[in-house]
């Protein structure tokens, strides 16, 4: 007994010596971590700190210390707020009409690309797919608002059948197929990259044994093309649903206003609105709080879900 | 092999498809461009603009673009911002990364936990104001130049670069008596360029764009980037005093009015990026295949 408990005491004390003589062997590498961990702890964990604020009734004067608890009251508070749960459901429905549309295509278009037989064509066509995503929504939206005005190319596509010209950007219903249409052309090129490079990653021979054994293009795309895909998308579409929170801030709120906040109004533009516009800092630091934990939720659970169908290398960390 | 009929009107269809997508992505930027150059009866004339039209073309709306005060002060603060910005960034990351790309570091595991949960949950906007603001950085460059400089998928990125990178050239200076900075300064980086340029250009072009920090963080119009001023003038419609006396100046000759100034204004901004798409395009798509490895 005695001796058992000195042998693991003197393991611990191994433990330890080994540990502070690999911190002594390894002092250069850990103080090159030194100004990295103080910029990550100021300007990431110090606002986590901050997070405690949605329990409490901010006072300027007080500050985020000081201020006074103030229990559930905030969440209560977004849980009789229609205007909150509005712009839950919003969200919601918005990243579902992104994911609907804007994941399927990219898949398609790596597959079409794919059946290009010119290869400088296809170079010349990727290249410019993917050219929308370096500019910024800000000038997207400054775009947009042109390309959809009532004098624009596409009332005027409308006018060319005889419809009368509709101001999309006043119409709450319009305005969501704005949201996705625009959404997927800017990053319909760049996302299908991942399966550009799983595409060029399938053995030719299979197309060829394919072949000669008689299947033409149509069935090589069914048989071998879309099998050897589908790990990359499923594990994708999962990794997709753990964002589905995130509906877009930077291009809802540089695209919308005041005629289309009921279908347009997201967690993240109302968390700004009620924090930063109307100063109610302790409801913003809630909703916010309230979407973070969520997403965190989603995010580790749809990382779970792709590591247990695809091994350990499809997980996100 | 040979075509049968049905994949040559495939081929045919496909080819015209691509070239609809091609067509649709860039139609939006050469409608900008050519509105920008256009008088103002061509300019409102409904319909699809697709280059500017001999005859009916005008450079007048550059002219109050180059010669605004505030135009050209954004556009310094946002290359000072994107220039220390990025070059802090890649300090930063891969000061990070060397010593998170050696396996038997001392906390090597609990370090990189904490850079990975940052991007899974963050403070939040609001308390993250806040903590700006008791930090006093709101209304200094310093603020803009911070922002993105412990992104931990960049650090990721690098740290695994830095991990396949072979082991035995470290060693040749660690026995010539060198120490772990002097490997990670005279071996590590030179061998490194390819993904330094890589992230160096990402968050280059991230730092361009960026405008919501702006936004919330600075009030000094002195400060301001050029997305912000942009957004002022396109989005918001002349809101606020710089805006206002944009406007005013810009909209004097009657020879154009709004629509081509904000168009101009648009190309002005872009032009950067289009200069180097074509140099840079590479490198992202390199950038992208790196970071799907992971380790």
């Amino acid at each position: 007994m005695t001796n058992a408990h000195e042998l693991t005491s003197r393991a611990k004390g191994n433990e330890k010596s080994s540990l502070l003589k690999r911190v002594k062997k390894n002092k250069g590498l850990l103080i090159m971590l030194v100004p990295g961990l103080i910029l990550l702890f100021l300007l990431y964990y110090l606002p986590m700190y901050g997070v405690i604020l949605a329990f409490k009734d901010f006072n300027f004067s007080l500050g985020i210390t000081g201020s006074k608890w103030a229990g559930l009251k905030y969440f209560k508070q977004a849980f009789d707020d229609k205007y909150f749960l509005q712009s839950l459901y919003n969200t919601f429905i918005i990243s579902g009409l992104k994911l609907l549309i804007g994941f399927p295509a990219p898949i398609l278009f790596a597959l079409l690309l794919n059946e290009l037989k010119n290869q400088k064509f296809k170079r010349i066509a990727q290249a410019s797919s993917y050219l929308p995503y370096f500019v910024s929504w800000v000038v997207l939206a400054g775009i947009f608002i042109n390309i959809f005005s009532p004098e624009g190319p596409v009332n005027y596509i409308r006018s060319l059948f005889g419809h009368e010209s509709i101001v999309y950007f006043g119409d709450p219903k319009k305005f969501l197929n704005i949201l996705v249409g625009t959404n997927v052309w800017r990053e319909m090129g760049w996302n299908s990259i991942i399966f550009i490079a799983a595409l060029a990653g399938i053995s030719p021979q299979l197309f060829e044994a394919a072949y000669i054994d008689g299947a033409n293009k149509f069935k090589q795309i069914i048989y071998i093309t879309l099998p050897s895909l589908v790990n990359v998308i499923i594990i994708m579409l999962i990794l997709n649903v753990g964002f589905i929170l995130n509906a877009g801030f930077d291009q809802i709120f540089n695209m919308y206003n005041s005629s289309v906040v009921q279908t347009a109004e997201i967690i993240d533009t109302y968390v700004y609105k009620k924090g930063l516009i109307e100063f109610n800092y302790s409801y913003g630091t809630a909703i916010g709080l309230f979407k973070s934990v969520v997403g965190l939720i989603l995010v580790i659970g749809t990382n779970k879900i792709a590591v247990w169908l695809g091994g350990k290398e499809s997980s996100l960390w | 092999m040979k075509l049968t009929v049905g994949e040559r009107i495939f081929n045919a269809f496909n080819n015209l498809f691509i070239l609809l997508v091609i067509a649709v992505t860039i139609y939006p930027f050469l409608h900008v461009l050519s509105i920008s150059f256009s008088t103002n009866a061509e300019a409102y004339r409904s319909g699809f603009h697709f280059i500017p039209i001999p005859g009916k073309m005008t450079i007048q709306p550059y002219i109050p673009i180059l010669t605004s005060k505030h135009i050209w002060t954004g556009y310094i603060n946002t290359i000072i911002v994107t220039f220390f910005g990025t070059l802090l960034g890649l300090v930063v990351y891969s000061l990070l990364a060397y010593p998170l790309s050696k396996k038997d570091l001392p906390f090597n595991k609990l370090v990189t936990s904490l850079l990975i949960f940052t991007m899974l949950f963050n403070g939040g906007l609001i308390p993250t104001y806040l903590t700006m603001k008791n930090l006093h950085l709101l209304n200094t460059y310093l603020v803009l130049i911070l922002q993105g400089v412990c992104s931990a998928f960049n650090i990721l990125i690098i740290r695994n670069f830095f991990a396949s990178l072979p082991k035995e050239l470290e060693e040749s200076v660690k026995i010539d008596g060198g120490s772990d900075f002097k490997v990670f300064t005279s071996i590590i980086i030179p061998l490194s360029k390819p993904v330094l340029t890589t992230i160096g250009l990402w968050s280059g072009v991230w730092h361009w764009n960026s405008w919501f920090a702006s936004m919330i963080y600075i009030q000094d119009p002195e400060k301001q980037v050029l997305q912000v001023i942009l957004r002022n003038i396109l989005i918001l419609a002349s809101g606020d005093n710089i805006s206002k006396s944009f406007f005013k100046q810009a909209t004097q000759n009657a020879d154009y009015s709004g629509i081509q100034v904000k168009s101009a204004l648009i190309v002005v901004s872009i032009i950067p990026i289009l200069i180097i798409y074509p140099f840079i395009q590479k490198y992202f798509e390199k950038g992208i295949m790196i970071g799907a490895v992971k380790g």
